[in-house]
């Protein structure tokens, strides 16, 4: 299941989904909580810095430094007013520079009315104060204020206020006149139950949003993948007993559309391929029944009664000729199913072409007699690595065809021309010539130009075909010019020392 | 009864032809569907062996020009075994189908039901009073006795028993009982007449003078 695109779709999708959520969320809620937290520290250390300053009556009052005057900044036109109050404060001089120079800690601080009048103007409800002096002496306290133990002596009074939380306590501490310590409190119960909400709410959402993610995550990839279901299932059905079927390219326009397109070519090749080979069976097996059908009706007739001597003569050559014919055409058919498999045994070994031609010359002799066609050699000595058994085969094929479509009194020529890599061999004859519809089917297998001719000298149709494998398991190429009226002149070309390979054709009929 | 093989194969052609006429039949050939058609509608034969896979006409073809004009049985005698090519031969209207290889005996037997067929024979003995004709071993028996008469006697007495009841002329029974190389006989039509008269008794066959011949039902 995990190996299905489906799935791991879904897998990462669920986990990308996830980290975004969660990535979102939490930084949310730390984004709130900060701010949450700077706002109770701003507002408990502003009510410190009110009551610091109010511990000694006789100091003057704490002058809060002007707002508008900046170094560097003096008084902007008029118009620039708005954009000037929007700019952020200064910050504040440190704590000690609002204190009048001289401040000692022998000069004892005390809590006033004024302090006490101050704070209960200036804190909510639930805020608290406890004042210490530089030696841990405790000066005082609100009314209500909760146990808190005592911070410890400044040593320097600190240039920012300093906080610290107990529990559900939040304390802000500045330094009073004479290292005195003023800390200024307040529950926060409230702010965290707040941020525990917002916790619960995003939680609560983010799973909500993962799981509509997820869905849609499903319904999108069923919706990518059912195309591609279509197609296997469409491959699916397609097999050897039927190769019909295609993929339907409706409303595939996509990349899927191109794969669909890609596999219903091969699918129509692989059909080809298929009828090919179905119909070369069915040849293979119609040229075999008719000779074997000459063998069992002519030796029926031979037995049903008694006959002279010469009546079996006469039958018996029928059934060897018929008998030859079925030799000659199980020979080619293995010839061609060993092509086929890319089985053809090539046996490469230096000769010399030419020797093979004389020797294939004197074989056809009597054909081309009989014919009244004369065989012209133009050869010189071709040293080549080949398969000779095979080569005879080619050269005797392209002789036999060259004579038996010839005309009285024509002529077949070979001639040989090498060069540096190859050996090119042409058999030319003055014969009938080859049609434009004939040419398409040439090589094909059972083909034959004229098939009185061709059986008249005993061809089986498969001559070219074996040819064209014979050629092309040695690296070669063969082909054909012709003309109607003049004749045809098939040109072969032998690599003299390639390496050999061997063709995986599928069959060609 | 004279039949014609369209074969493009001469060595099959030519052992087929020998088996029928060693059957009795009077036999034509064709080398190809060309030469076939032209015989096939130049004279009426009692049956067709066609073959299919032939140069410059095939079977299928010839069978469809010779469908136009002539209604003769055909019988396709051909490789392709495919049931495909069995009902388009037999739906091309054609008569039977045989695949080769085939038994010689096969052959000759579903030449004589086709040619049966085609006269209204549903059966292979032809009864006429107290004579019985066996076309199957080509036997004749008068009163249960086998009486004995030469191939061409029954030949003769074959085409008038499977047309009785109809007029038969001369020029029928020169058509139907020999082919076209054998002239030697031809004018010979009388003295078989008058053997079978013999054999049988002279009143199995009737002359009407100038016309023909005729048995009656």
């Amino acid at each position: 299941m995990l190996k299905s695109i489906r799935w791991s779709l879904q897998l990462w999708h669920a986990f990308i989904l996830l980290l975004v959520l969660a990535g979102f969320g939490t930084t949310l809620y730390y984004r709130i909580q900060l701010s949450r937290h700077q706002e109770i520290d701003a507002e408990l250390s502003s009510i410190a810095h009110f009551l610091a300053p109010e511990l000694h009556p006789r100091q003057p009052q704490f002058q809060p430094p002007p707002r508008r005057e900046r170094p560097g900044d003096p008084e902007g036109p008029p118009g620039d007013l708005f954009f000037d109050d929007l700019r952020p404060d200064p910050e504040p001089p440190p704590l000690a520079a609002n204190f009048p120079p001289g401040n000692k800690p022998d000069q004892a601080p005390q809590i006033t009315d004024s302090l006490r009048r101050r704070f209960k103007s200036e804190a909510r409800a639930g805020a608290y104060y406890v004042i210490w002096k530089h030696d841990g002496t405790r000066l005082g306290a609100s009314p209500g204020a909760p146990e808190v133990p005592y911070p410890g002596a400044f040593s320097d009074p600190p240039p920012a206020p300093l906080f610290r939380r107990r529990d559900h306590l939040r304390e802000a501490m500045v330094a009073g006149p004479a290292l005195s310590i003023v800390l200024v409190g307040r529950s926060i119960e409230k702010e965290q139950g707040e941020l525990r909400q917002l916790a619960i709410t995003l939680v609560v959402t983010g799973a909500g949003l993962l799981a509509l993610g997820l869905l849609g995550g499903w319904l999108l990839s069923n919706r990518a993948i059912r195309p591609i279901r279509a197609i296997s299932a469409t491959a699916g059905r397609i097999s050897g007993s039927n190769l019909s079927g295609r993929i339907d390219l409706a409303g595939t326009d996509s990349e899927l559309g191109a794969l669909a397109r890609v596999l219903n070519d091969m699918f129509g090749r692989i059909e080809a391929a298929f009828d090919r080979q179905v119909r070369f069976t069915a040849d293979a097996s119609h040229e075999l029944r008719t000779p074997l059908s000459i063998i069992y009706s002519n030796t029926q007739l031979a037995l049903s009664k008694e006959r002279t001597v010469e009546e079996y003569r006469e039958a018996l050559a029928t059934t060897l000729r018929a008998a030859h014919r079925m030799k000659s055409l199980v020979e080619g058919l293995l010839v061609l199913a060993r092509a086929d498999a890319g089985k053809l045994e090539i046996k490469p070994a230096p000769l010399d072409l030419s020797a093979i031609i004389e020797d294939c010359a004197e074989l056809v002799r009597p054909l081309a007699t009989e014919r009244k066609v004369a065989i012209d050699l133009q050869l010189h000595p071709a040293e080549m690595l080949g398969d000779a058994l095979r080569l005879s085969q080619l050269v005797t094929n392209l002789l036999t065809n060259a004579i038996i479509y010839n005309q009285p009194g024509g002529r077949v020529t070979v001639t040989i021309l090498t060069d540096e890599h190859s050996i090119r061999l042409e058999v030319a004859d003055t014969g009938i010539g080859v049609d434009e519809e004939q040419r398409k089917h040439l090589f094909d297998r059972f083909y034959r130009a004229d098939a009185s001719r061709s059986r008249e000298s005993g061809g089986t149709g498969l001559g070219l075909a074996i040819c064209r494998s014979i050629v092309e398991a040695h690296g070669g190429e063969i082909a054909f010019s012709s003309e109607i009226g003049v004749g045809t002149t098939f040109k072969v070309r032998l690599p003299t020392s390639v390496a050999y390979r061997s063709h995986p054709t599928i069959a060609r009929t | 009864m004279r039949v014609l093989v369209i074969e493009d194969e001469p060595d099959l052609q030519r052992v087929v032809a020998q088996s029928l006429r060693e059957t009795g039949y009077a036999v034509d050939t064709a080398g190809d569907g060309e030469e076939g058609l032209f015989k096939a509608t130049g004279t009426e034969y009692d049956a067709i062996v066609l073959d299919i896979m032939m140069p410059t006409m095939d079977g299928w073809e010839m069978l469809k020009q010779l469908r136009i004009t002539r209604a003769t049985p055909v019988l396709i005698l051909t490789a392709k075994d495919h049931v495909a090519d069995r009902v388009k031969g037999l739906d091309g209207g054609a008569d039977d189908y045989l695949t080769k290889p085939f038994e010689l005996s096969e052959l000759s037997a579903r030449l004589r039901a086709l040619i049966r067929r085609a006269a209204g024979n549903a059966l292979p003995e032809i009864r006429i009073g107290d004579v019985l004709i066996d076309t199957k071993g080509r036997n004749v028996f008068k009163g249960g006795q086998p009486v004995n008469v030469t191939a061409r006697e029954y030949t003769l007495l074959e085409f008038l028993a499977v047309h009785r009841g109809v007029l038969v002329t001369r020029t029928m029974l020169y058509e139907h009982l020999f082919d076209e190389d054998d002239d030697s006989l031809s004018n010979l039509i009388e003295v078989h007449i008058a053997n079978v008269r013999r054999k049988l008794g002279k009143d199995f066959i009737s002359t009407r003078r100038g016309q023909g011949y005729l048995i009656d039902a």
